[in-house]
This record gives structure tokens, C-alpha cells and sequence, in this order.
């Protein structure tokens, strides 16, 4: 079984739905319908969508994008955050969780109606945002 | 053209439609139905460029797109089974477009030319999260035999006169290399194609060259390649409820919703029919 999906299924309890398959390349999982497995060219940049890394500072770590279209699936180490916090995190603002069935590492950020929206690093009851810089929004100070 | 007025198209397969115009009409936009797409609201009242740094958009829930481009994909209409070849297809906005209406399933191959461009198609297809797509680096004119295509759309390089870059203006032995170019395009995506397979033509310009004159030069070249009907009456309709202009003759059609298109649609017989 791939690393990725050893630990995606391991840290947050995502099994990777049927019809999908995952490809590394080098230091890069893709993630992608099985049907695309049967196509091959010779000039082939890539296949699916780039679902991770595997070494990185935080070893191995989803993409932003992983989890907004798996995230939902989180069982574990996910945490519900409102509308206020999630911009926090898009304009790489650190926030506070209570949440006690989180253990320290990265952890998934759930909007309250159960979607993936964002990717964060625990440590105790601080969550240092893990949006990358080119996805984060200006800071708006809503009322 | 309503310039003051950006459409967006919905990303089905991160979000539902009302959920996004209930949460963009909370940050101060006005966000309207488009009478003749589910996934399409025009939305204003806030400056244009601030659409591409909400939230939502970083959260893949939408693609700023022109109405007039997103005809194209509609007509073409991909199913979850299908083939498809995206001859041209960078930055990816009818990638991405094809890609939700097969529900993330069958397959795109998403080809552009220019390796530069495929960076911005690598980034949309990640943040709208489409996983059906793979991407190559082929000169569309020399795209590699092999798999049978079921659709295949060519949104062809033009002079985009009449699009909402500006008019550009462009001599005349420009407007002759790019329908050369285009002829070349056409020609091989048709012979891409499986028995009964469709493929559409499509450029964001005006002149016949690069239009009527392309899909003539397929028809006379290839006997198997039909014309079909484009089917798309509602667009026309709203086209011209706005004062717009749409045209269709011969089944080719001409519109100018935001910004002048020209879409044609073949089907390919078998040869001896
Ligand atoms: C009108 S744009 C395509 C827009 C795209 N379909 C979309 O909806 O986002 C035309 C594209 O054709 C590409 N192109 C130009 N010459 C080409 C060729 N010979 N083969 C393949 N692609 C080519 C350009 O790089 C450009 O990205």
C-alpha cells in the first residue's frame, strides 16, 4: 500500500473512496480516477491532481487540496471550525482549539456543516495554519 | 458588454449553487441566475478583481469565467463515460467545466502547447479538485494516434477579436497563419475521434476565416465529418432577450453573450457511410 494512503487512513481515518488511485512521483502524490489509469503518452505532464507530499518539514503532509475534496471524510484529528476562524487561517493567522481528541501533529480543519477546508499544525491548543501562500486571502476584519 | 458584471461558473463537485450565492451575497455582492445554466451566476457590486481573493474562491467553489465560454463545454455536453480530448486546453476553464459535468469520472486528456500555460492548468485542476484529467505537452496538430476519443473539444488559438481581452488588431497574414493553424487543428482532432464520436470547434473571434471557413475546409477534406445541430436554442434565446446578437446558419453558430464566440459541432460517420 502507498505511504500516503497508509498514513491518510492512519492520522485521520480516510480510506480512499473506490474509483480512485494514487501515483507518486519523486517526492509528489497524485491522486486520480482509476479510469486514467489506462492512458499513457509519451509527453504525459501529469495525471490527477497533486494530493500531497512526502517529505516535508512535517513529514509526510496532504495538499490544501487533498483535503477540501477528502477532508469530509475525516474520522480523527479533524477540527469544526466557524466562518471567523477559517478566515483567520486563510490570512495565516495561528488559532485557538479545545478540542481533546486531537493529538498534536497536523490536523484537518472541518467548516460546522462537516466539508474540508483547510490543513493546520496542532500543538496543544494552538493551530498553526497550513494554507499555502499563494491560496491565502487578504485579513478582513469582520464584525 | 456589461463590463461592471463578472460571471462565474459554480464548482459542482466542491459546492452546490446556492450555498455560494447565499455566501457571496453575505460578503456585499449582488449575485444573479443565468436563466439557461445551473452552474453559471453573473455577480456585481464589489470591485472585479476582489472575486478572485474570497474565501470560496480559495476554497475551489468557483471559476471566473466568461458566459460565452462556458457554451462550448455545454454543447459538447461530456458524460461520465466519455473519452475526452481537450486539444487546447490551457488555462483549463473547459477542463475543469468538462470535468464537473462527467461528476470526476471517464477521462480528459487535457493537451496544451505551451509549456508555460500548463502550469495555470496544473493549479485550476488542483484547486477545483479534478481528478478525471491528465495533462501532456503535444503540439495539438501532431497529437500521437492511439486512444479513440469519444469528444473532443478544440478551443482553438485565434485573434480574439471581439473578446473581453480587447479587441486586438491583427494584419491579415496573422488571420491566415492562425486559420492554417487551426485548418491543422481540426484535422487531427477529427481524425482523433471515434466512429460516431463528436467534436466541437470553438474560437472566442469574428472572422470567417478563422471560423466558417476552418469547419468548410474539415467538411470538404474529410466525407465522414457532419455537421450537427448545435442544440443550444436557450443561449440564442437569452442572447437575443438581452439585445444580443446569435446567429445560427448552417448549424454553425455565432453569439456574443460577453464576448463574441463561434462554436461548431461535428459528428464523425463512419467512412463509408
Ligand atoms: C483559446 S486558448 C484555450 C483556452 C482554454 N480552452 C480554456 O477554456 O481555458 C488557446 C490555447 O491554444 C494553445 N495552443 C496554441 N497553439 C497550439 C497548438 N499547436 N497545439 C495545441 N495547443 C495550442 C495556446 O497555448 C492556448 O493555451
Amino acid at each position: 500500500m502507498s505511504k500516503f494512503v497508509e498514513f491518510i487512513n492512519h492520522r485521520f481515518g480516510i480510506a480512499l473512496p473506490k474509483g480512485f488511485c494514487v501515483e507518486e512521483r519523486k517526492n509528489n502524490v497524485y491522486i486520480l480516477c482509476s479510469d486514467i489509469l489506462k492512458v499513457d503518452y509519451g509527453r504525459m505532464q501529469r495525471k490527477g491532481m497533486l494530493a500531497g507530499k512526502l517529505n516535508t518539514l512535517y513529514g509526510i503532509k496532504p495538499s490544501l487540496n487533498f483535503v477540501l475534496q477528502f477532508g469530509h471524510l475525516a474520522s480523527k484529528n479533524f477540527i469544526d471550525v466557524g466562518m471567523r476562524d477559517l478566515h483567520k487561517a486563510y490570512s495565516n493567522i495561528p488559532i485557538q482549539t479545545n478540542c481533546e481528541s486531537c493529538s498534536d501533529g497536523l490536523v484537518i480543519l472541518k467548516t460546522t456543516d462537516g466539508k474540508g477546508a483547510g490543513i493546520s499544525l496542532k500543538k496543544g491548543t494552538y493551530l498553526k495554519p497550513l494554507i499555502p501562500k499563494s491560496r491565502l486571502i487578504a485579513h478582513e476584519k469582520r464584525m | 458588454m456589461d463590463f461592471s458584471r463578472v460571471s462565474i461558473r459554480v464548482n459542482c463537485l466542491r459546492t452546490e449553487p446556492r450555498e455560494l450565492h447565499d455566501a457571496l451575497e453575505s460578503q456585499g455582492y449582488a449575485v444573479d441566475k443565468v436563466s439557461w445554466y445551473d452552474c453559471a451566476y453573473t455577480v456585481s457590486g464589489r470591485e472585479e478583481k476582489s472575486l478572485g481573493r474570497t474565501i470560496e474562491y480559495q476554497l475551489g467553489h468557483y471559476y471566473i469565467q466568461s458566459l460565452s465560454s462556458m457554451v462550448p463545454a455545454m454543447i459538447l455536453a461530456p458524460k461520465p463515460n466519455d473519452i475526452v480530448l481537450d486539444l487546447a486546453a490551457a488555462p483549463g476553464s473547459k477542463t475543469t467545466q468538462m470535468s464537473m459535468h462527467m461528476q470526476n469520472r471517464g477521462v480528459i486528456v487535457a493537451n496544451d502547447s505551451s509549456y508555460m500555460r500548463l502550469k495555470s492548468l496544473g493549479s485550476h485542476i488542483d484547486r477545483l479538485g479534478v481528478l478525471n484529467a491528465c495533462i501532456t505537452n503535444y503540439d495539438g496538430r501532431r497529437f500521437p494516434s492511439g486512444i479513440k476519443f469519444t469528444k473532443i473539444l478544440v478551443d482553438a488559438p485565434c485573434s480574439s477579436i471581439g473578446s473581453r481581452k480587447g479587441c486586438i488588431s491583427h494584419s491579415e497574414n496573422r488571420i491566415r497563419s492562425l486559420a492554417r493553424l487551426q485548418t491543422s487543428l481540426i484535422l487531427r482532432a477529427f481524425d482523433l475521434l471515434d466512429d460516431g464520436g463528436v467534436l466541437v470547434y470553438s474560437t472566442c473571434t469574428t472572422t470567417i476565416d478563422e471560423n466558417e471557413d476552418v469547419v468548410a475546409h474539415l467538411l470538404a477534406k474529410r466525407p465522414n465529418a457532419v455537421i450537427a445541430d448545435a442544440g443550444s436554442d436557450i443561449v440564442f434565446d437569452y442572447a437575443r432577450g438581452c439585445g444580443q446578437d446569435a446567429h445560427i446558419n448552417e448549424n454553425v453558430v455565432r453569439y456574443e453573450l460577453d464576448e463574441a464566440f463561434f462554436v461548431a459541432k461535428i459528428v464523425k460517420g463512419s467512412n463509408d457511410e
